[in-house]
């Protein structure tokens, strides 16, 4: 077979592979929630771990590498993807039932088993051409590396051409045609076999759903089996599924005021990812936004006369109409989803739209807020970041490990920055008893207010009603005619004062009451020296997000739900967040199915000899690197999700630059000449030292180069992942080399427990990251590091003795496909 | 399953009462029978709930309803929460927006032998204004607006009970209360236990 046959087909499956990952990414998102799709990297993982025994167990049947084996295996994974969408699609997982029904993680189990048949098939066709042909490997390997690095920006692009449940497909098709690519030389009696697949797949294509079914707990299904209701609008993208639906069963003014006896005008409901983001209403004119001045939204437009605004998020574009119906001659409204703009200006909604998005003074930009603030001078009167997400996904928290770039200190004292000199920064959240996110929004604002040198107690106003709560932070210290404005705001409509500097006790929890006025108090308590103590045991997490930890919608605290339990009964379960139950959740069944299919068929039979002199060094370089290697890549990748905006471009840029980086490390490894345990010593130190120096430096790195255009963040991203990835992509093969070549058992239990480590650390690391941010996965990555530099320097073996003649296709790590080279490609056992 | 409720510190009779004689398990998709006198919440389709047990009780409790009393029960669902009404007040008024729960609501309300509960398929936001005024109203779906049209059919003195949170996730009711002279306040009921006592500074 010429390797060129090869290594387009290993190209091709490789880059099919990223493009399954994000697809599945989309899916699952839109299917469910953001929670559920981060385990698809530890899924894609877990497949390609556990290829390594899949072809050993092969390799004993007689596996070669072969055009018709590879041909097989890219089938087998394009064939794998349909039933694992299908499963997607149909599992009956009641998500947000779990806390009560536990029996449901059997169903995620499942699904997890499911998705990791494809990774598995491609892992092995990878593994099987690296270890069967390691004279060819290098190249073979540049080919896979070459075939994930376009995979990601194809994947993003799909993402705007095809609907998501087609995307999967996409990836399919690319197995499909490896598998042709590979035919004709080897076996003509399989062509008519092969054009039938591939007919059937083109058909398959044309005809597949283009939709899958959400959750019936998603308010698209629940709206859409109301009587009248029309679907009027649907775009795809990369951010997501963006729809709009009609009919007399909408209704959607979040917080709306009791006393509020007026009229609403018609509305249609603006929806990403089946949850809604905001109505679109039939507005004649500014006035129609009548009913938004009931909102607590509200209380800046009654401090300051024709402000100018800066509003984050669109939404339907009723904030605008609020600022409008004041009359704000410059209305600017930064929205990162074109797809929200576009909805608004063009098709079927611009005509309900038309009200706000052509009037005069109002601009659409389309850019991600912190990047706009960071490269704009321009100063507002108003900064206004209103509600964007729906209530019922805030309350279960199925947001909880999602990060926010928005609603942390460090983009609250931007944003102060950006207020003209009596400026007002105004903050809308939803109102939960006990408080959580009203309280964290006033300490993120204080927080922010200190770093700017202001004293907040004289800078911060806060007022809620039954459902939202606004905190004000004011540029200039609050003056009684402000305060007298609020409260007469406030006494108008109903609304309860929080915090006002002078507010009397009397003057608070009057309207909508609490047992005790929790939020006056907690704000005392926030402003005071007890503020330590006050966190400390609020039953919550409401301390202040950080870029660091930037989970703004996380208040759980596992040590408070014996508590709760006690108190609550079986209540106390609603207050368990869904997105750190399936994240925890996530982490034990990953773990458990990694012990089970990577380290049991090793541990019965695969085992180094019990005397070999290396076993336990060995154990703990490979265990390092591959936890330490997943810690720092899912660092990053929530670390971008902050710096590029959204998740999906995070995940591709990430993913990509680790992969291509990390190989190009590998590949220099074998030119190393220098003993290998010592080089492996070497750059699991490089590694190690890079990873602290991430850690410390590149929130001010990022910080710094926030506001330069997509592209060029993107490139930003692969130079700042490439010095770390190269170092990192060295210590798999350098460590391979150092192993025994006439000791399969002891390279396959090495890359077992690798694999192992990567798997339990990718589930691991969003726990981790909740528990003590982001840089504590830096930390402890440069640790495993560390760890594994000393063991390989303490390692008596030296690559000359065992690894004579070429070593690269040994050394070579995994192509592969998937968020690291280290732990991805078969075990060279053979 | 009263037992239990009465560990909250329920000591409502009236209440006690109606949920004792209101088999559940009549209500309970089939799947679920082993589950029907638990403490939970279960899922009887269309995303929808039935809900825990306490929470009905501790709805029904605020609304303090007397055997005359007319109730609106926004969101039927599977009639389990007007069964428990109707065990207190004959004037029960349900609407529910879901056709096929309707028709599934009436299946279960008349099995347990609650025929006087009126049902109407429609939307919930609008009420029912050709029999308000009521004295009570129930929205038994967490909403993230209270609708101008239920506070308008709530009669003078008459009390609103609203769930706060997701079918699975209710940490809070909400009871709104309209005066003798029509002025509407509200009031966060539940979970306030949790929080602990901050000292005053």
């Amino acid at each position: 077979m010429h390797p060129s046959r090869t290594r387009w087909a290993l190209g091709l499956v490789s880059g099919g592979v990223i493009l399954l990952e994000l697809a599945l990414l989309r899916l699952l998102a839109l299917r469910f929630w953001d929670h559920i799709a981060q385990m698809v990297i530890a899924v894609a993982m877990l497949g390609f771990g556990v290829s390594g025994p899949a072809l050993l167990a092969g390799r004993r049947l007689g596996l070669r590498c072969s055009a018709s084996s590879l041909a097989g295996l890219a089938l087998a994974f394009a064939l794998s993807v349909p039933p694992a969408v299908w499963w997607l699609a149909r599992a009956p997982l009641d998500v947000p039932s779990l806390a009560w029904l536990p029996a449901g993680l059997w169903g995620i189990l499942a699904l997890e088993v499911v998705l990791t048949v494809p990774f598995l098939c491609a892992g092995m066709a990878a593994g099987l051409a690296l270890t069967d042909e390691p004279e060819l490997a290098g190249g073979h390997y540049a080919a896979a590396l070459a075939g994930s690095g376009l995979g990601a920006p194809l994947g993003v692009f799909l993402m705007s051409v095809l609907p998501p449940a087609r995307l999967p497909l996409a990836a399919a098709g690319t197995g499909i045609l490896a598998a042709f690519w590979l035919m004709p030389g080897a076996s003509r009696r399989a062509m008519p076999g092969l054009a039938g697949v591939l007919v059937l797949a083109v058909l398959g294509m044309a005809t597949a759903p283009a939709d899958i079914p959400l959750s019936p707990y998603k308010a698209l299904p629940q709206l859409e089996a109301m009587p009248g209701t029309r679907r009027c609008f649907q775009s795809h993208g990369p951010m997501g599924r963006l729809d709009a639906v009609t009919g007399p069963a909408v209704h959607h003014t979040p917080g709306l005021g009791l006393q509020y006896a007026g009229a609403i005008p018609d509305q249609a409901l603006l929806l990403l990812d089946g949850e809604p983001c905001g109505a679109v209403c039939s507005a004649r004119s500014a006035d129609d936004f009548e009913f938004m001045d009931h909102t607590t939204l509200a209380a800046p437009y009654h401090l300051r006369d024709s402000p100018r605004v800066l509003i984050v998020g669109l939404g339907g574009g009723t904030d605008a109409g609020l600022a409008l119906y004041h009359r704000s001659p410059q209305v600017t409204v930064v929205e990162m989803n074109r797809a929200v703009i576009e909805a608004l200006t063009r098709g079927p909604l611009a005509r309900h739209a038309r009200a706000v998005v052509t009037a005069p003074g109002v601009a659409l930009v389309c850019a991600e807020a912190r990047s706009f603030l960071a490269t704009r001078e321009v100063r507002f009167d108003v900064i206004q970041v209103p509600l964007t997400d729906a209530l019922g996904a805030a309350g279960a928290g199925l947001y909880a490990g999602r990060e926010s770039s928005l609603y942390t200190v460090e983009a609250f004292a931007l944003m102060l920055d950006r207020l003209a000199p009596d400026g007002i920064l105004a903050v809308t959240r939803w109102a939960q008893t006990p408080p959580r996110e009203g309280l964290r929004v006033f300490d993120t604002a204080a927080r922010a207010l200190r770093a700017h040198g202001l004293a907040p107690a004289a800078h911060l106003a806060m007022l809620r009603n039954w459902a939202t709560v606004t905190v004000l932070a004011f540029r200039k210290p609050v003056a009684a005619a402000e305060a007298d404005g609020l409260r007469r705001f406030c006494s108008e409509r109903g609304f309860d004062l929080c915090y006002l500097p002078g507010l009397r006790p009397s003057e608070t929890n009057r309207y909508h009451r609490l047992a005790r006025p929790y939020y006056y108090e907690g704000a005392l308590a926030l402003l005071g020296p007890g503020r330590e103590a006050f966190l400390g045991q609020y039953p919550f997490s409401v301390a202040a997000a950080v870029d660091d930890r930037p989970y703004f919608h996380h208040f759980f605290r596992l040590r408070s739900l014996p508590g709760l339990m006690r108190q609550a009964g079986a209540r106390g379960r609603a207050f368990v967040e869904m997105g750190y139950l399936l994240a925890a959740a996530a982490l034990v069944q990953i773990t458990a199915v990694a012990a089970v299919l990577l380290l049991a068929p090793l541990a019965l039979g695969a085992r180094p000899r019990r005397d070999a002199p290396d076993r336990v060094l060995g154990t703990v370089y490979f265990i390092a690197i591959g936890a330490g290697f997943m810690l720092l890549e899912m660092g990053m990748f929530q670390r971008f999700v902050q710096y590029l905006g959204h998740p999906v471009f995070s995940a591709a840029a990430v993913i990509a630059s680790f992969l291509v980086f990390g190989g190009l490390g590998s590949l220099w490894s074998a030119r190393v000449r220098t003993g290998a345990g010592v080089a492996a010593a070497r750059a699991a130190a490089a590694a190690a030292v890079l990873a602290l120096a991430a850690a410390a430096l590149l929130p001010g790195w990022l910080a710094r180069c926030q506001g330069l255009p997509m592209t060029l963040r993107a490139a930003v991203t692969a130079l700042t992942i490439a010095p770390l990835a190269l170092a990192m992509g060295q210590c798999l093969p350098l460590g391979l080399r150092n192993v025994s070549a006439e000791a399969p058992g002891e390279r396959a239990w090495l890359w077992g427990a690798n694999g192992f480590a990567s798997v339990t650390a990718t589930a691991a690391a969003p726990l981790l990251a909740m528990a003590w941010g982001l840089r504590s996965l830096g930390w402890l990555a440069a640790a495993c590091y560390a760890a594994a530099a000393l063991a390989a320097s303490r390692w008596q073996k030296a690559a000359a003795t065992h690894c004579p003649g070429d070593s690269r296709g040994r050394g070579a790590p995994a192509p592969a496909s998937v968020p690291s080279d280290h732990g991805s490609a078969a075990p060279r056992g053979e | 399953m009263v037992a239990v409720i009465r560990q909250y510190g329920m000591r409502d009779e009236t209440v006690l009462d109606a949920m004792r004689r209101v088999p559940r398990h009549l209500f309970v998709p089939a799947g679920f029978q082993t589950e029907a006198y638990d403490d939970t919440p279960l899922p009887i389709g269309h995303g929808q709930t039935i809900s825990q047990p306490y929470i009905v009780a501790e709805m029904t409790r605020q609304l303090a309803l007397r055997p005359a009393s007319r109730v609106l029960e926004v969101g039927t669902g599977s009639g389990y929460q007007a069964a428990v009404l109707a065990a207190i007040t004959p004037h029960v008024f349900s609407v529910e927006i879901i056709g096929a729960l309707v028709d599934q609501a009436r299946r279960n309300l008349d099995r347990a032998g609650c025929s006087a509960v009126r049902l109407r398929h429609g939307d919930g936001y609008e009420g029912w204004p050709e029999e308000a005024p009521f004295d009570a109203i129930i929205v038994t779906c967490a909403a993230s607006q209270i609708p101008p049209p239920l506070i308008r059919q709530l009669a003078p003195g008459g009390r609103m009970a609203i769930p706060v949170g997701p079918p699975f996730a209710v940490q809070d009711l909400m009871l709104v209360t309209k005066g003798e002279d029509g002025t509407v306040r509200s009031e966060s009921l539940m979970a306030v236990r949790f929080v602990p006592l901050v000292r005053r500074e």
